[in-house]
């Protein structure tokens, strides 16, 4: 034991900076089953809250449908709680084997590799599947699991600004001399909803003779007339080379993640990702679980058009009450505030209004775009979306922001 | 012009005869005496960020004490192509250590870490 004051000074230190910067997070806790309607603690000790949820991955409102539930208990009675082991020693079972299968077909691709998060599938994916005489050329917005992935890879790093395919295409330019190449895009921002130009991307890895790979985390389940992922929205099924994903969000939201892809690279990631190895394996509640939200989409692409059909309605009535929407089709809908005191002070006050939604502002986002992130699920019925666009119109008043523009806002707010 | 200019930079005349030398410090620091090279230098680096982080119809104007890390023109993910650029430009390895978000916060404060190079630290 040395946990010595010096030690101790130290991290308070630390602590102390992030609260200085505001840059301190604050849990609010939950005390229900994720949904449309949840029950909040927060600050904590106060009174529960009824609030409506609009910064939940809960896309397809798949979290706590009964049917993912009854599969879950189910798997835990046939399959037991744990494995107490990693995949390869003793932790396959023959669950895992289907999910993998199921996804394989549901995703259109020729293999797929479970991982415990999608975070672990892109820590392990780039150190498996390049080496120092590669490239990887990643859009300079992707997700920080894949920033963090790419540290741990030897191969030499280049980034292209956001969706700019000519800056794409200088830097495939720059680096023909490179044995193996791989552009890396998240297919969905997660900050924005921006939609990675797949078609362009593709186009540019063949001209290039480069591997595609994508996170299509913020898309599984739901993007693309059978909800398969960017891949199917973009029309490139079958020629993306890599895709890592999550079970965390649209897919029952509870966690595990996986590469699916060309089936050399997976059965390589199989011997050597390194979280794959030494990591647990997936919990066959969640494994079961997961096969159930699989046969729930692949059989009917219902709760992927309700969620289309809300996210159209959410932002078209949100852009007629004079809020300033970025422009877009994914359900996640930045309300842009440009400034970080008013993302927190709006936010603040929709909650007051029974709307739960997030700010983000720097270093989330970059400096002078802060915004509210919104995120629409097919859990919300009319009600929901009408209740939430009516607390905006009322917040929007009181900050004097409707109907304002970019430059209008900042000059009443600041940067 | 543009790129006559920056060919400047990485000449130097030894015995009446212009020769390629390594452009890191070693030659900024004789540079600096001729002062209007170091200018190129700067430019130089100015351009790249311009071109490189900015968008095409940005009108955000950058100087040599423009704050390139702390104000977002260049995030800390991205700040690996301005070091690729400078590396290569100036044939030097600018060691993690050294690439710290301080270091490149400003084209000024890129010089001075260049200049460590041209005094062999």
């Amino acid at each position: 034991m040395a946990y010595s004051s010096k030690a101790k000074d130290f991290y308070s230190g630390e602590m102390g900076s992030i609260k200085e910067k505001g840059l301190f997070k604050e849990e609010r806790f939950i005390e229900s089953p994720q949904g449309a309607n949840i029950k909040v603690e927060f600050p904590s000790g106060a009174p529960t809250k009824d609030v409506i949820n609009f910064c939940a991955n809960n896309y397809l409102g798949l979290s706590s449908h009964p049917d993912v539930v009854k599969a879950a208990h189910e798997g835990l009675d046939a399959r037991g709680y744990g494995l107490s082991s990693v995949r390869f020693i003793c932790g396959t079972q023959d669950i895992h084997r289907e999910l993998e299968k199921r996804l394989t077909d549901f995703l259109g691709t020729e293999d797929t590799i479970l991982f415990p998060s999608c975070m672990d599938a892109n820590a392990g994916l780039f150190d498996v599947s390049l080496d120092k005489e590669d490239a990887m050329i990643s859009d300079r917005l992707v997700h920080a699991s894949i920033v963090d992935g790419m540290k741990l890879c030897k191969a030499q790093l280049f980034n292209y600004k956001h969706l700019n395919m000519a800056h794409l295409e200088e830097k495939l330019q720059e680096t023909q001399t490179c044995r193996l190449r791989m552009i890396i895009t998240d297919g969905v921002f997660s900050m924005d909803g921006d939609i990675a130009p797949l078609d362009k991307i593709c186009d540019l890895g063949e001209k290039y003779d480069a591997l595609v790979m994508i996170d299509d985390s913020h898309a599984t389940g739901f993007m693309g007339k059978h909800g398969r992922g960017t891949h199917e929205h973009c029309g490139v099924m079958g020629r993306i080379d890599v895709i890592t994903t999550t079970l965390g969000k649209a897919m029952g939201g509870a966690s595990g993640g996986c590469i699916s892809g060309r089936k050399e690279i997976v059965e390589l990631c199989r011997q050597r990702a390194r979280p794959y190895l030494f990591s647990n394996t997936v919990a066959p509640v969640i494994v079961s679980a997961s096969i159930k939200v699989v046969d729930l989409i692949a059989k009917t692409t219902e709760r992927r058009d309700k969620l289309e059909a809300n996210t159209k309605y959410f932002r078209e009535k949100m852009t007629k009450a004079g809020l300033d929407i970025r422009p877009g089709e994914h359900a996640i809908v930045p309300v842009m505030l440009y400034n970080a005191k008013l993302a927190q002070d709006v936010s603040r006050d929709l909650y007051e209004e029974g709307i739960y939604v997030v700010g983000f502002f720097f270093p989330v986002v970059p400096q002078g775009q802060a915004r509210i992130r919104v995120q629409v699920s097919a859990a919300h019925e009319k009600e929901h979306l009408d209740k939430a666009i009516a607390a905006f119109t009322k917040v929007g008043q009181k900050y004097n922001i409707l109907g304002k523009k970019k430059d209008e806002i900042i000059a009443l707010y600041g940067l | 012009m543009k790129r006559l200019r920056t060919v400047v930079a990485i000449l130097k005349i030894r015995n009446g005869k212009t020769e390629m030398v390594n452009p890191g410090l070693c030659c900024l620091a004789e540079i600096e005496q001729g002062g209007f090279v170091a200018d190129d230098v700067k430019k130089m680096i100015i351009d790249y960020v311009k071109k490189e982080y900015l968008d095409e119809d940005s009108d955000q104007e950058v100087n040599e004490n423009t704050k390139l890390i702390s104000s977002g023109i260049v995030d800390s993910f991205s700040m690996v192509s301005l070091k690729t650029f400078l590396e290569k430009k100036f044939q030097v390895k600018i060691s993690d250590e050294k690439a710290t978000p301080e270091a490149f916060d400003s084209v000024n404060n890129i010089i001075n870490l260049l200049r460590g190079f041209g005094k062999g630290a």
